[in-house]
């Protein structure tokens, strides 16, 4: 599964299972988001830590490429970066970052470190533009999300009727001329 | 009324109001999904407004939600940005397209310096303090309440807020839980629209609790900090549906489940509000509908055979012209929507097509107008070129609504009087003919209002006269009592009289009646011996109008469509002199005009059989930008419908002629509004109105009755809350003081028990409406039987001694915070910003501490008269008068102190209907505070003032429940929002609304129409045809010459392709028509027939001396409130007579040979006749009890019973031929006699008629007998003789 892929696995699961996404979109969306890991990466090495950028992670039949990991001695940063403003913030970002994260801990289990997650987003306006940080705190939500996303990345939990289509922000950005709920533009 | 009022005092009130839509919107989200409108989805059909993070953060709807600060900033904010330039209402958050602050703030400061009267302090403060002072404005108003927190999931940003820190390089928020993330999204958007609009929240929150303290006095303690930051907002309709879900007769006995608050639907305004208000609009005499019309002349010129130059043409254009100016001038301006149809079904005339329109969209948005216009012109097109033309306008009902004649008539009056100012010889005649038409007698009898119209400012008056001549007239006085002075013009153009023969029809122009008086009038054509005798009458109809159309999807469709087509048969035949040939036949120079309520909201939620969830759906915005392609594109559900109503091959005989003409309402708003979109931006600047709906579930151990009865408790003080509160809005014409709320109830029998049960339980003996404000104290005696209300007492009183004794609280906590008394107590909606410091500062101890602080809140005499006016009404309703007609008679001379509650139904004279109408319409007082009601409010009856429905029950269809919604929230003065509380039952069928796709697909009209098509049920057909031939039965046995008349029309070419099937059905109808009249002539070998039939006859005899002798003491007693008494059983009088007749006639003829059904079902329809007599008049006045011989009903009784024993002994011998072995056994078991000679007769509204007696015989030789009343049940019970004659 790419990294993309999982993106798509994750809207299909927990909205729509007619979704297909508009590539132009999230190419698009690529290009801006280079730029912005970089960044973070440079910040985060300047604390001294190690980053890795597309990392790849992979789990029996599943694979996934995580923005960013960087680590010190006692933590590992699992980080999900999106070149969106923080007030665009969607909740698949956050299950995404949770298949990632059930992902890592499944492939590094002898790992004793500490792992952290974080979404990272633009914030405020371009002259004083800085990253926000969504950061996952408590052991509690931590694992819960990695227990979630243990199981989208398996099984998934559809929609319990399928007949019924789910409206939802996706719904912009997907292609499927099958959906008769096509969004209209202008 | 209410259109006096200033143009700037109404422009402000509208900006309250719009301002308050968005807060409400909001608050809906956060009631149903803890969430806010940020998005939605536009499908071209509507925007869809969902809850972004469903699945994974869901949130049930829970009513005890609120807006914090911020939310509620933020909405009324946003509210102000949408009128003064709109925003984006895909994303209604999207700061862009940005509004100049000072702008809000302008609109703002006007705004409020209307509520203020004009106070100079609020010009030079900023944004963040006018805000504060116009929350606090609309909390001292009710139009706003501050709750403390009451559930721990309410989606709240300024605590979200705290989770944000900045950092050197970052700004941090750290979650612990899905919800928070869900909320720190909400709070992310909201922070950046605050941002762009220089707003600071701290600021706002600080502006905010500096006027609080200003205002209130509330002391900014640690502890009050803390309570402001989880304190909410919830607006008027939130608190209604807090209260509604929570509704109890006490404490602790929870009358209601669950609730369910629906998602919201936003409406364009009305043509007729933006019309007058923006330079939008048509003209009705624009060239392009002049030049269509001249067209139009040319083409009915020439396909008459008229010859016509281009000066008569041109004569005929000016007179229509100037009926056209006047007609401008009483509507100024026509919607898009209108000029659209207008112009193209002229356009359509002369290009000598005849068309099939199709009309559908909202009350209120100008369809009579469209097809009036189209109808007059074209019979006036007809008149003045010296031909004949009829049109028929045909209505689902018992009576077309006074609204909708008064339209009719006003229009017709402006084409008459145009033509006799150009001294033309001739008008249009307008005949109304239903049930309601006046009898004609050949004495005169006292002028009458003609259905309580008015022409021109005077009463429209009419009476019979001597020889059975019949006059109209415009009085300036009553009609009673009218003097010849009072006559200001004689009117004989228009015609609602009842007549036995048809012929009258043939003068008039325009009738208008219902499907029922069709059918009667299409069976008298169909079975006459010359059709030509007919053509008067029928040959000369050019347009047929269906009217409220959607009515057919439910009931009576067979009705109409086996009308139609008889009529339809009937007048080919008359053109013709023959036998039609073809549908080409059928429908030769015909119009078909259908106009209906809106039949196509389906494809909001589902399209192409694909559906919606509505699970995470808080709302939709039924607008449609993209115009271009679809405004004329007749969507399938209207062509299926249209199919069913009309026949697959009449709509494909117009549709192959491309004369389907439709317009789509919604595109066509978007269009005048000049609304468009770009990209995903459609930017609105309009006002609103909304839809919302609450679904109430009855506690499931508890009658569903209680669960109505008690939220009709809240309702009441919440109306009274409006009446007392919003008076500063609107002091001078005080509009809110009319305020009042309908509740449908749509079985007549159960509307009057649970009014009479309401009012006698919950007012009178239980005293909950003052149990509901905590007045327990001051009411602890029932007012029905005197004793003390030990329940209350122990449940609120001594609840309240204990809970402030224990643990000593202020009344504030107990009223707001304590779990049981706050969702309890409607106190709350009493309670002003003046009075919290009252509540807050002094600590109770025990109720009477409690009570004695109630009884210093600002609006405690409003409380105290409220329930004294209710507990008098219920006196006065219970106590005084024997029944609520006598109450009715006499609520003119109530004391203003008396809050009254009305009823409303069918059952009601029309005088009393109107009485009820005038007093809700505040032309009366007093003005009742809730009128219970059958579907007899569904239609027509107009009022600005009542904000808020309930319907009882899941009983109307989508398309009427809607109807009714819409019965609210017409005006200013009920806030623009239809408002809905769908109190469900605990029965099967209503527990399905409990899921809220099903709930949601419902109340907003998202289901398909589901009609059936009646010309593919052969049996169906038949029902309806063989009426004539079973009515003559009455006198002769197997009329040949109606089966033979019946047979060619079955038979007929275009018959039989619309009908298919139904001559072979017929055939073995026939042949069972033949086989039961000689069963019924065996004779028995058992009984003696002849001695049952013997004791009948005399029975029966017997009665109509009764009946005659009670006539006869009427006469004598010269008793005026008698008179209808005496009319009613002179009724019976007659019909028994034709019993007694018939019975007469086969004795002379010593025979059996006579099928005795119809004269059971004569009788039996006697029966109920005089039951209704008795009950009616026994108790509603001194008359009945003496004049009436209790003796009728045992010999009717007798009667019956001695018929049907003949009728089971011929049955006794009735075999079925060739009966399939299961059926046999399952009749030999429990064998079912049932009229089957008299399938599906009607009655005079055309629902099915429903006087069976179901005969059932018992295994052990018993026989039991069943009167039921519904037809359906009727049919299915008495299906084993039916299958018979469907195979």
């Amino acid at each position: 599964m790419q990294s993309s892929g999982v993106r798509e696995h994750i809207s299909k699961l927990i909205t729509c299972d007619s979704f297909i996404p508009k590539h132009e979109v999230l190419e698009k969306a690529n290009r801006k988001h280079g730029v912005m890991v970089d960044r973070i990466k440079n910040i985060f090495e300047k604390m001294g830590k190690y980053c890795e950028k597309e990392y790849k992670v992979i789990y029996g039949n599943l694979k996934g490429i995580i923005d960013l990991v960087c680590s010190d001695n006692e933590r590992d940063f699992i980080i999900e970066v999106k070149s969106t403003h923080a007030s665009h913030a969607r909740l698949q970002d956050l299950l995404q970052l949770s298949i990632y994260a059930y992902l890592y801990t499944a492939q590094k289990q002898d790992n004793e470190k500490e792992v952290e997650l974080a979404l990272m987003y633009k914030y405020g306006d371009k002259t004083k533009e800085k990253i926000f940080v969504l950061k996952i705190e408590g052991d509690d939500l931590k694992n819960r999300l990695i227990d979630l996303g243990e199981r989208l990345a398996g099984t998934g939990t559809r929609h319990s009727d399928k007949e019924l289509f789910v409206v939802s922000d996706l719904c912009n950005i997907c292609e499927n001329n099958k959906c008769p709920f096509k969004p209209i533009s202008g | 009324m209410a259109s006096n009022i200033s143009a700037s005092k109404r422009e402000c009130l509208e900006d309250i109001i719009s301002i308050y839509h968005d807060i409400l919107l909001n608050e809906i989200a956060v009631m149903r999904a803890n969430t806010i409108v940020e998005e939605g989805y536009n499908t071209g059909e509507a925007i869809v407004y969902f809850s972004s993070s469903y699945p994974l953060y869901t949130a049930h709807s829970n009513v005890n939600r609120g807006l914090d600060y911020l939310v509620l900033a933020y909405s009324i904010i946003n509210g102000l940005r949408r009128l003064e330039g709109g925003y984006n209402v895909v994303k209604p958050i999207d700061p862009e397209p940005l509004c100049d602050p000072n702008k809000i703030k302008s609109r703002l400061t006007r705004v409020l310096s209307h509520i203020k009267k004009g106070l100079p302090d609020i010009d030079q403060v900023n944004l963040e303090d006018l805000i504060a002072e116009y929350v606090l404005e609309l909390v001292d108003l009710g139009l706003l309440h501050m709750i403390p927190e009451q559930t721990n999931d309410n989606l709240n940003i300024i605590e979200t807020r705290k989770l944000i820190e900045e950092k050197s390089n970052f700004i941090v928020a750290k979650i612990n839980e899905s919800k928070d993330f869900h909320a720190l999204k909400v709070c992310l958007r909201l922070e950046e629209f605050f941002y762009r609009y220089g707003i600071d929240p701290r600021k706002l929150l600080e502006a905010f609790a500096k006027k609080l303290i200003e205002k209130v006095g509330i002391k900014q303690s640690d502890e009050e900090q803390k309570l402001f930051s989880k304190t909410y907002f919830k607006t008027l309709h939130g608190m209604l549906y807090k209260y509604s879900s929570s509704a109890s007769s006490l404490p602790f006995n929870p009358a209601t489940l669950e609730s369910n608050v629906l998602p919201f639907v936003i409406e364009p305004p009305l043509p007729s509000s933006y019309l007058l208000s923006t330079s939008t609009g048509r003209q009705i005499n624009e060239q392009e509908i002049l030049n269509s019309i001249k067209s139009c002349i040319e083409s009915i010129a020439k396909m008459n055979g008229v010859n016509v130059n281009n000066e008569s043409v041109n004569n005929i254009s000016r007179i229509i012209e100037d009926i056209l100016i006047e007609v401008s001038k009483k509507y100024p301006k026509l919607s898009e929507y209108q000029y659209r149809y207008i112009v193209n079904m002229f356009r359509a005339c002369g290009e000598n097509k005849n068309v099939l329109t199709v009309i559908t969209s909202p009350t209120g948005t100008g369809k009579t107008l469209i097809f009036l216009v189209y109808v007059l012109m074209k019979i006036l097109i007809f008149k003045l070129l010296g031909k004949k033309a009829k049109a028929i306008i045909i209505y689902p009902r018992k009576a077309l609504a006074r609204d909708q004649l008064v339209k009719i008539i006003e229009l017709v009056d402006i084409v008459n009087n145009v033509l006799k100012q150009k001294e033309k010889s001739l008008n249009i005649v307008v005949g109304i003919r239903d049930g309601d038409s006046l009898e004609l007698y050949a004495e005169p009898t006292e002028p009458i209002e003609l259905r309580g119209l008015r022409l021109r400012g005077f009463k429209i008056c009419h009476k019979s006269d001597f020889g059975g001549k019949y006059t109209v007239f415009l009085s300036k006085s009553e009609c009673d009592k009218c003097s010849p002075g009072d006559i200001i013009e004689r009117i004989t153009w228009l015609k609602d009289i009842k007549q036995e023969s048809w012929k009258y029809f043939s003068e008039y122009d325009l009738v208008i009646t219902n499907h029922s008086i069709l059918n009667m009038l299409a069976n008298d054509a169909l079975k006459s011996t010359d059709y030509m005798e007919y053509k008067d009458v029928i040959g000369d109809v050019k347009i047929i109008v269906i009217d409220e159309a959607h009515v057919y999807a439910k009931e009576n469709l067979e009705v109409l469509a086996t009308a139609l087509l008889k009529l339809l048969y009937t007048r080919s035949h008359i053109l013709k002199n023959t036998i039609p040939e073809s549908t080409a036949d059928l429908v030769k120079d015909l119009d078909i005009i259908m106009s209906s309520a809106t039949l196509t909201d389906q494809y909001i939620i589902s399209k192409n059989g694909k559906k919606m969830y509505s699970g995470n759906i808080i709302g939709f915005f039924k607008l449609k930008s993209t115009y271009e392609e679809q405004e004329t594109k007749l969507p399938t559900t209207l062509s299926e419908f249209l199919q069913n109503m009309l026949s697959e091959e009449i709509f494909r005989e117009y549709c192959e002629h491309n004369a389907i003409i439709y317009v789509d309402y919604d595109y066509m708003i978007a269009k005048d509004l000049g609304v468009t979109q770009s990209g995903d931006s459609i930017v609105w600047k309009y006002p609103f109105r909304l839809k919302t709906a609450l679904v109430v579930n009855p506690y499931p151990d508890r009658r569903s009755w209680t669960a109505l009865a008690e939220i009709l408790i809240a309702l009441l003080h919440w109306l009274n809350s409006i009446r007392v509160r919003l008076k500063k809005l609107d002091d001078n014409d005080n509009n809110y003081s009319k305020t009042l709320g309908l509740v449908f109830i749509d079985s007549k029998s159960t509307l009057k028990d649970i009014y009479r049960t309401f009012v006698d339980r919950q007012i009178l003996d239980a005293q909950d409406h003052a149990d509901r404000v905590l007045l327990t104290g001051l009411y602890i005696e029932s007012i029905k039987n005197k004793k003390p209300r030990r329940e209350a007492e122990e449940q609120i009183i001594k609840y309240i001694d204990k809970k402030t004794r224990q643990n000593g609280c202020c009344s504030y906590e107990l009223v707001y915070k304590d779990e049981v008394i706050r969702d309890f107590s409607v106190i709350p909606m009493y309670i002003k910003l003046n009075d919290l410091p009252l509540l807050m500062d002094t600590d109770i101890s025990n109720y009477n501490a409690f009570s004695n602080i109630i009884s210093k809140l600002s609006l405690y005499h409003s409380i105290r008269d409220f329930i004294e006016g209710l507990n008098g009404f219920a006196c006065k309703l219970m106590l005084r008068y024997k029944s609520y007609k006598e109450f009715l008679k006499n609520l003119g001379g109530l004391s203003k102190n008396i809050k009254v509650i009305l009823m409303h139904h069918g059952d009601l004279e029309r005088k009393e209907r109107a009485i009820i109408e005038s007093h809700m319409k505040g032309d009366l007082s007093p003005i009742p505070y809730l009128t219970l009601s059958t579907s007899t409010m569904e239609l027509g009856v107009d009022i600005e003032h009542v904000p808020i429905i309930v319907q009882f029950a899941s009983e109307p269809t989508s398309v009427e429940l809607n109807q009714r919604m819409g019965r609210s929230g017409r005006s200013l003065w009920s806030f623009y929002i239809s408002t809905l509380i769908l109190v469900l039952r605990n029965t099967g069928e209503d527990l399905i609304y409990s899921r809220d796709q099903e709930a949601v697909e419902y109340v907003y009209n998202f289901i398909t129409p589901k009609t059936y098509n009646p010309y593919q049920h052969a049996d169906i057909m038949l029902r309806h045809l063989t009426k004539i031939y079973i009515d003559e039965c009455l006198s002769i046995v197997g009329s040949t010459d109606i089966e033979n008349k019946l047979r060619t029309f079955i038979n007929a070419t275009p018959i039989r392709q619309i009908a298919k099937n139904l001559h072979a059905t017929f055939d073995i109808w026939a042949r069972e028509v033949k086989s039961t009249t000689n069963i019924l002539s065996a004779k028995s070998s058992s009984q003696n027939p002849q001695k049952v039939l013997d004791e009948t006859n005399e029975e029966i005899r017997n009665t109509l001396i009764k009946i005659t002798a009670n006539i006869e003491r009427i006469i004598k007693s010269k008793d005026p409130q008698a008179v209808k008494f005496e009319n009613d059983l002179k009724k019976v009088q007659q019909d028994l007579s034709k019993v007694k007749q018939g019975f007469e006639r086969h004795f002379e003829a010593m025979s059996y040979r006579w099928n005795a059904l119809p004269y059971l079902r004569l009788l039996s329809r006697i029966y109920c006749n005089v039951m209704n007599i008795e009950e009616n008049y026994r108790s509603s006045f001194e008359a009945g009890r003496l004049y009436w011989d209790r003796e009728i009903v045992e010999s009717l009784i007798n009667s019956l019973s001695g018929l049907m024993t003949c009728i089971q002994y011929q049955y006794s011998l009735y075999q079925l031929p060739n009966l399939p072995k299961d059926v046999e056994k399952y009749l030999n078991e429990k064998l079912y006699l049932f009229d089957t000679l008299t399938p599906g007769l009607i009655d005079d509204i055309g629902n099915s008629f429903c006087n069976h007696l179901l005969i059932e015989y018992t295994k052990k030789g018993g026989v039991k007998i069943n009167m039921i009343n519904d037809p359906i049940e009727t049919f299915s019970r008495a299906r084993p003789l039916n299958i018979k004659l469907g195979e």
